[in-house]
């Protein structure tokens, strides 16, 4: 059992996401940055769509009253084990009684904490997800609060090795980011002055970013005439709502909406999306079909070659 | 055949996503398309489809790039709009949704009555007359978005912070029904006892896009005994199928 002594600044149980319900009007949720949380999941010696925590900005405190294995991957949060540090991206032991500190997150904003066998919610809609807004998934559809007591899962093997991420495969963090991206279905609403200024400028990301969207302040771009009949919206979906303000799609969003999208974040920049924190810089280049999915590709195959590596 | 639909369009939306576009407006007839095509392309059952989205006048197919390419799916999707069925050969359903348009429950009645010019009378009887068609879903979960009504409204300048499940609002021409506690800016007209999203449920979802519903006036008594039996899960909701 984990006991949260304090759950941070925003705190859920997620996984893989609750897909299959869009049609609805129910957004996936899941992990947001699903490198990390796939990272995570195998440093612990987990299944794939194991349940872990998604902290944001700030960690918490969780006691644990048995001995057990976890990992830790995202944002560097400084998690310290009953006062000794932790390594980020990383395998470690948890003795009986323990407490993992995270602190604040020195750069990015989402770390994923994977403990061996998993986080047990009751799933709904095949998934343990939180969404807040649909008010399902996790403990009661909200954050994490003082005093919730999380189960644990069987862990199977807690004689894994205990290991550390090689630096080459971390997601790199810092200030200013680049994305890449690939054209939105309204793309060529847009002026030409309009898309070249989306591809050469340096945007300020604000401070309103829940897991729905992460908007950015300015620059503002110019946004064509024209209404655009609701359509459906995904992940790294980037629209321009009629002010110019670009907001960059979350997988709590909406399932249809009607602001035109511009591009698309590639699915490997997934895991910089979710890192994007207030007042950090991003510029956005154009990638073709092809490499996008090769980048997602290579992704996929670092997830496989420290799946293999770990089980040896 | 494909060539019939010479205005679709094939649009990327991430490379994962394939965003079918059969025009910009909304329409029930252009919706009976989106709807034939969803019916085509689920038939095909290609393997690494991951979701098929309905909206007003297209239809996002999002799929796993490890199984499928974009021209692969682009293919499959030039394909289904040739096997599409005539949209008007398709069977569809009606939920009747009992509302009370009473007091409390309604607190913008007298608000749209002063707006549309329209008596209480009037507003019920287009309001209830004939069954409005779902043409999609989203705001919150199984919030149905519901044409096309004879006037419009604006939403609320400020939106209020709390409307409570079973809310029934008019925005612009349109009308929904709340289905979980939000905060909202349509115009609240009455509200309905029946949970048309409920996770506790086996039938999560009481409605889905391409159904119809048919609103009924009820009594505030009515509304208060009609919630019990829902909270009592004593009520089978009223569901119409209608075969062509």
């Amino acid at each position: 059992m984990i006991t949260v002594i304090r759950p941070g600044r925003f705190t859920t149980i997620q996984d893989a996401g609750r897909w299959g319900y869009q049609t609805w009007g129910l957004p996936i949720s899941g992990a947001l940055d699903p490198y990390a949380y796939q990272i995570a999941n195998i440093l612990a010696g987990n299944a794939p769509g194991a349940a872990v925590l998604e902290m944001t900005d700030e960690g918490g405190v969780y006691h644990f009253d048995n001995e057990t294995m976890g990992a830790v991957a995202g944002a560097d949060m400084s998690l310290t084990i009953n006062g000794e540090p932790v390594e980020n991206w990383s395998t470690f032991s948890i003795p009986a009684g323990a407490n993992l500190v995270f602190g604040k997150a020195k750069l990015g904003r989402r770390t994923y904490f994977a403990v061996c066998g998993g986080i047990i919610v009751q799933p709904i809609l095949d998934s343990c997800s939180t969404c807040v807004t649909a008010g399902i998934g996790g403990i009661e559809g909200r954050r994490l609060y003082v005093g919730d007591m999380l189960e644990i899962g069987i862990c199977r093997n807690p004689n894994q090795k205990r290991y550390v991420l090689p630096p080459k495969w971390r997601t790199v963090y810092g200030h200013e980011w680049q994305l890449a991206v690939t054209p939105g279905p309204q793309a060529n609403w847009f002026s030409f002055s309009a898309r070249k200024d989306f591809l050469s400028e340096q945007f300020i990301i604000s401070s309103h970013a829940d897991r729905s969207v992460c908007e950015i302040a300015s620059p503002l771009l110019d946004v064509p005439k024209g209404e655009l009949v609701s359509d459906a919206t995904g992940w790294g979906a980037i629209e321009v709502p009629a002010g110019g303000q670009l907001l960059l799609v979350l997988p709590d969003h909406g399932t249809t909406r009607g602001f035109m999208k511009i591009a698309y974040v590639i699915q490997a920049d997934y895991t910089k999306l979710a890192q994007l924190a207030a007042g950090d810089k991003v510029k956005f280049h154009a990638v073709t079909w092809h490499s996008a999915v090769d980048a997602y590709k290579q992704q996929q195959k670092t997830i496989l070659a420290l799946q293999k590596l770990l089980k040896n | 055949m494909y060539s019939e639909f010479p205005s679709v369009k094939l649009k990327n939306a991430g490379e994962g996503g394939l965003l079918v576009v059969f025009d910009n407006k909304i329409t029930p007839r252009l919706y009976a398309q989106v709807r034939s095509f969803v019916n085509a392309l689920a038939k095909k059952k290609l393997v690494g489809i991951r979701e098929i989205v309905p909206s007003y006048c297209s239809v996002m197919v999002y799929f796993d790039v490890l199984a499928v390419t974009m021209p692969e799916m682009k293919t499959l999707a030039k394909e289904a709009l040739a096997e599409m069925e005539p949209e008007d050969t398709q069977a569809y359903r009606i939920l009747h949704v009992p509302v009370c348009y009473e007091g409390v429950l309604a607190p913008d009645m007298e608000k749209v009555l002063r707006i549309t010019g329209l008596t209480k009378n009037e507003l019920l009887r287009i309001h209830t007359e004939k069954p409005f068609l779902v043409y999609t879903m989203g705001f919150s979960p199984g919030f149905p978005y519901m044409g096309d009504l004879p006037f419009s409204v604006p939403r609320l300048s400020s939106p209020r912070p709390v409307i409570p499940p079973g809310s029934v609002g008019l925005g612009g021409s349109q009308t929904g029904i709340y289905t979980v506690k939000a905060r909202g800016e349509w115009q609240i007209i009455g509200r309905t006892p029946l949970k048309i999203f409920d996770h506790n449920r086996s039938q999560t979802f009481l409605l889905m896009p391409g159904d119809y519903v048919k609103f009924e006036k009820i009594s505030l008594a009515a509304y208060f005994e009609l919630r019990d039996q829902v909270a009592q899960d004593d009520y089978i909701p009223h569901l119409e199928v209608i075969e062509l």
